[in-house]
């Protein structure tokens, strides 16, 4: 069999180079939003960190019952401050540490709310939670984030 | 970062001025300014905003990633983030990629494109603002690996990133910006890394003295934390000004960009920041030692010390490094003194007065205070700030005197360019003038309250103390504005009245840009050259020009080369409506017609 014509196998070849290059940065993009967007690693409920998540997970979901039960029996606040708290839906929370001494834990974590707005980077702002082990497991006390002052009423 | 961007406002502002005063001063022979279209103006400043986009969506996925995978990930995290920053990329990559290829081609097709303000803007912005990112990144990032600050893996990401972009940018502006367009690009990346070398070694010498003679400043910072940010701190500026200055812009010729660089940071920053940190060192001194101090041990009087100590030998580097480079001879001028020398003398000369001032009035403040003392309930004791008095007049006058002394030398020596000179006349019209300002303003202050209490029949000595700070600012500005309108005045009266006739001189055939500064330097006239384009090369003398200049009625001058010497024709040029005649085109050999109806005849 013979060829007709010039050969223009090189230059289809070129040509397949810039539609390869997209192809693969549209992958790579796609690989990247997926391993960002899976959930975030679930931390132990028996230990402080695990805790907090579930608490502020909670408090995020709007679910202030499940939150309040997490909280310590002597602690100032209740499910009915939680639900006048105000918070962004954009909201994420890292972890920074975490100390145990004995029965109490201190868990600190950044508060940044997405997207921000910083390029530099300078968006969020550090919290401490402060826990108390009791017969129920690890209980956040005092007036823990997002709230400033609580009342305890429940109605 | 606040110095950083304090030095480049006051690059700028410097800048202008240099500007503006070479523009007034001779405005001969300046290139037409390219200009460039809109187009080509949009089409650059899409690309730079496809670049920042996508290199902010880059950076906050790759911080995710390294977020969750390479430490303990976040507690809760929702898709926001993940959303826009991909969202940035999406439309970012392809639109930058698209953009770039068309930029390509026309940097490849059309050569001046190299040249062109579009090209020159965005490679600026595009190396500066990533070298900004990245050097705050770069330094969250040295906070976190030297454990004085929390993981930060979201700073990494934006170091390494945005790091990309500068390298990117800076390539292609060595490959393909010519030299003499690179230089705005190479000042403002000198400035940034100078104001962070700045930053960092005052806190690196100040926080190291802390800890050798056991002060601490913050009582809630260790100050060994405190060490290690200020390390870092001085790291980066370090190599972002090496780089930048000490490698590449250190080596250009003097020039207007450069001479503003020099001046902002020398003669601005560098006397600034001296006098204010021997001023603060010096009046602690004084008052643990004369006056009364309110701390109760030398370590807490003295815990700013180190700092300020560290702050002063700053300035008085800045000062000695950048003053060093207006020393250079000047490509395009004539050697000896030209308005940038001028401009740092005047500049010396004003914040030292700046601060005698303020010596001063602390000075009459404390004076009323301590003739006022009976009524004073609480406050700062008259003799501490008679010190502090002391300290701003210590350090502000010799800074004024030294100054002052080398411009007066330079009237002596040349005294007709020098009181003909724009800056002079400039600093002593504009020092007489906010001195008139701010007297007319605390004359205002004193009377108001003379007459509050006055109406209020309560005038006593708490009066004349409550007026002791408007008095202080009344007096030294009254005699500042009364010293220099008196020497304005005199200056005014020695000009030759010959040289203040002719208002501008146009040299027809006179292709030597030093000639032309000569002759404006004699005369004081504005000064237009005009080249010959046929080749011929006649020798000028400016000594010559500047005598027929002299000697002509004016009001503006054509100095014209014959064989038989110069021949200076007195012409008007505001007087256009007369002098100029627009003839219309017509067929060779035909009459033309003049526009009122009578005949030109054209030869």
């Amino acid at each position: 069999m013979t060829t007709i014509g010039p050969d223009r196998t090189g230059e289809r070849r070129r040509a397949l180079i810039p539609v390869a290059v997209v192809l693969g940065l549209v992958a790579v993009l796609a690989l990247v939003l997926y391993a960002v967007t899976r959930p975030a690693k679930v931390w132990d409920p028996a230990t402080p960190e695990g805790v907090v998540q579930t608490y502020v997970t909670a408090v995020l979901a709007g679910d202030t019952v499940t939150a309040a039960d997490l909280l310590a029996p002597g602690s100032p606040c209740a499910a009915t401050d939680l639900d006048r708290a105000y918070l962004s839906r954009d909201t994420r929370v890292d972890l920074v540490g975490s100390t145990v001494q004995g029965t109490q834990a201190q868990v600190r974590v950044l508060v940044a709310v997405d997207p921000g707005p910083d390029p530099l980077g300078g968006n969020g702002e550090e919290r401490t939670f402060r826990l108390t082990r009791t017969t129920a497991g690890w209980r956040i006390d005092g007036i823990p984030w997002p709230l400033y002052e609580c009342t305890g009423r429940l109605t | 970062m606040i110095a950083s961007v304090l030095l480049l406002v006051l690059l700028a502002v410097v800048g202008g001025v240099v500007v503006v005063v070479r523009a007034v001063s001779h405005r001969s022979g300046a290139p037409a300014a390219r200009t460039s279209s809109l187009r080509e103006l949009f089409t650059y400043v899409l690309l730079l905003v496809a670049v920042l986009v996508t290199s902010t969506g880059a950076a906050g996925l790759l911080g995710q990633l390294l977020d969750r995978y390479a430490t303990d990930g976040p507690l809760v995290a929702g898709s926001v983030e993940a959303a826009r920053n991909g969202a940035f990329v999406v439309v970012g990559l392809p639109l930058g990629l698209l953009v770039g290829l068309v930029i390509r081609r026309a940097l490849r097709d059309d050569p001046a494109e190299r040249t062109s303000f579009g090209w020159a803007a965005y490679v600026t912005a595009g190396t500066v603002v990533p070298l900004v990112v990245a050097m705050v990144a770069v330094h969250d990032s040295l906070g976190w690996a030297l454990g004085v600050d929390p993981e930060n893996p979201r700073a990494v990401a934006r170091a390494v990133v945005w790091s990309a972009v500068w390298l990117v940018h800076w390539r292609l502006d060595r490959a393909l910006t010519p030299a003499d367009h690179a230089t705005p690009h190479l000042l403002l990346g000198s400035a940034l890394g100078l104001g962070t070398t700045v930053v960092g070694a005052v806190g690196t010498v100040g926080n190291t003295l802390d800890l050798a003679f056991g002060l601490q400043r913050d009582t809630f910072v260790d100050p060994q934390d405190q060490l290690r940010r200020a390390a870092a701190t001085l790291l980066i500026g370090a190599t972002v000004w090496t780089l930048y200055w000490w490698r590449h812009a250190a080596s250009r010729p003097r020039a207007v960009l450069t001479d503003a660089y020099a001046l902002a940071a020398g003669t601005v920053v560098g006397i600034v920041t001296g006098v204010v940190g021997t001023v603060w060192a010096v009046s602690d001194v004084l008052v643990w030692a004369l006056g009364s101090p309110s701390a109760a041990g030398a370590a807490e009087h003295f815990r700013n010390t180190p700092h300020l100590l560290a702050t002063a030998a700053a300035g008085a580097l800045l000062w000695w490094y950048h003053t060093g480079l207006l020393a250079r001879p000047a490509a395009t001028a004539r050697p000896g003194r030209d308005e940038a020398h001028r401009l740092r003398d005047y500049a010396s000369a004003v914040l030292g007065l700046l601060a005698t001032c303020v010596g001063g009035v602390m000075l009459v403040v404390a004076l009323v205070d301590a003739l006022t003392r009976s009524v004073a309930v609480a406050g700062t004791p008259a003799a501490n700030t008679a010190l502090v008095a002391v300290a701003a007049l210590l350090v502000g006058v010799p800074v004024w005197w030294l100054a002052w002394r080398t411009a007066q030398a330079a009237c002596r020596t040349t005294p007709g360019p020098e009181r003909a000179s724009v800056t002079r006349r400039t600093y002593l019209v504009a020092v007489t003038g906010v001195g008139v300002l701010v007297a007319v303003g605390a004359l205002i202050g004193v009377v108001y309250v003379l007459l509050e209490d006055l109406f209020a029949g309560a005038v006593t000595l708490g009066t004349l103390r409550s007026l002791r700070f408007a008095l202080g600012i009344l007096v030294v500005a009254a005699a500042v504005a009364g010293a220099h309108a008196a020497l304005f005045r005199a200056e005014r009266a020695m000009r030759p009245h010959a040289v203040q006739r002719v208002r501008y001189v146009v040299l027809v055939g006179a292709g030597d840009p030093a000639l032309a500064h000569e002759v404006a330097a004699i005369t004081g006239a504005r000064v237009l050259s005009w080249p010959r384009t046929d080749g011929a090369a006649l020798v000028w003398s400016a000594a010559d020009v500047a005598r027929l200049v002299a000697a002509s009625p004016g009001p503006d001058v054509v100095v014209v080369q014959t064989p038989d010497g110069p021949l200076a024709v007195p012409v008007d040029r505001q007087r256009g409506d007369v002098a100029a005649v627009t003839v219309p085109l017509v067929p060779p050999g035909a009459p033309a017609t003049s526009p009122d109806g009578g005949t030109v005849t054209t030869s």
